[in-house]
């Protein structure tokens, strides 16, 4: 994520230094009686979005469970004042949180206790968790802002890397990837080594991100294992390709 | 405005699929492999597939690169909902 949006609420997502904040559908339309595409921004004066945002900027795995503790399934508490009671659940591949359900008149023991009725029953109907709906409208914002960045980024890697021949050069490309570049110049030849992380790169954002380098045919890159000064890292789900440009 | 037609093969996208599917419960070794086998299964339809990126982007086209970026969207958003769900 570019330092500018940290602790910025951008369309579906509040960005913190390492993970984003957001709404799953459901609870905007049940719970908050929203559109489930209403924005965050629109948002960060209530209640329970404040607690949010405050309780989980600095761990998002924070708060007493919400039935048993079920490791990387764990839903967790939030809460604000008397009233305001809410679930969250730390998505740790999306580098989410999300906030899944919430509940505006809690008392604890009485009849609609949430954490008696509202959040086990959300649990028990499979219906606390993120949806397909809810990912595809975090890959749509995603997809947006990757095709938006990744030119200025990957050109901006590239330079710095041309400046250090022999020296890996590493930043965020396209919002979210984390990209290592390598230019080495032999001869009359420059070698371009781009390394990244499977987990963060999609098929389409892979065909994107060696285009953003050099506008190419995929017969002039090769996948190689090492780079000039280390192995990748297969072990973490890297993936290294090589550029030769004369 | 997008005058291309990019069209995903659909090999290309199962195998994305299962992928996706493998993000946040497989060792990144594993997935590192998997990709690997991928690119080298799939190689004429990813040659195909950065030609039209490449005239995209020599283009300015950023609606086409978008078109082109959300062809998976749904299948990877099916695997994240199923992983969430566990």
């Amino acid at each position: 994520m570019s330092e500018s949006h940290i602790n910025t609420a951008v369309r579906g997502s509040y960005f913190l230094a390492n993970y984003e904040l957001r709404i799953a559908a459901r609870c905007l339309e049940e719970d908050f009686g929203v559109s489930a595409a209403t924005p965050i921004g629109d948002l960060l004066d209530h209640p329970i979005v404040k607690a949010l945002i405050k309780d989980r900027a600095t761990d998002p795995d924070a708060g007493k469970t919400i039935g048993p503790e079920a490791g990387e399934d764990t839903i967790r508490r939030l809460g604000y004042g008397h009233d305001h009671r809410g679930a969250t659940w730390w998505d740790r591949t999306e580098n989410v949180v999300w906030l899944c359900a919430y509940h505006r008149k809690h008392r604890s023991g009485a009849a609609d206790d949430p954490f008696k009725k509202h959040f086990p029953e959300l649990i028990a109907a499979k219906r606390m968790k993120p949806a397909a709906v809810d990912y595809e409208a975090l890959f749509a914002e995603r997809d947006e802002r990757f095709v938006d960045l990744v030119q200025r980024d990957a050109q901006a890697l590239l330079a710095e890397a041309r400046r250090e021949p022999g020296a890996e050069k590493r930043a965020v490309v396209g919002g979210e990837a984390n990209v290592g570049c390598l230019v080495e110049v032999v001869e009359t030849l420059e070698e371009t080594y781009v390394a990244f992380f499977i987990e963060e790169v999609t098929y389409e954002r892979f065909v994107i991100l060696l285009n953003a380098f050099y506008v190419s045919r995929f017969e002039e890159w090769e996948q190689v294992r090492h780079m000039p000064h280390r192995a990748i890292d297969e072990a973490s789900g890297e993936v290294c390709y090589r550029y030769l440009k004369e | 405005m997008s005058t291309a037609v990019v069209r995903i093969d659909e090999a290309v996208l199962a195998d994305v699929k299962a992928v996706a599917g493998m993000r946040g419960k497989t060792p990144g070794d594993v997935l590192a492999q998997a990709w690997s086998e991928f690119a080298e299964r799939h190689r004429a339809a990813i040659s195909a597939d950065f030609d039209r990126v490449a005239d995209l982007v020599r283009r300015g086209d950023r609606e086409g690169l978008l078109e082109f970026a959300r062809q998976t969207r749904s299948v990877r958003a099916e695997a994240a909902a199923e992983r969430a769900a566990g």
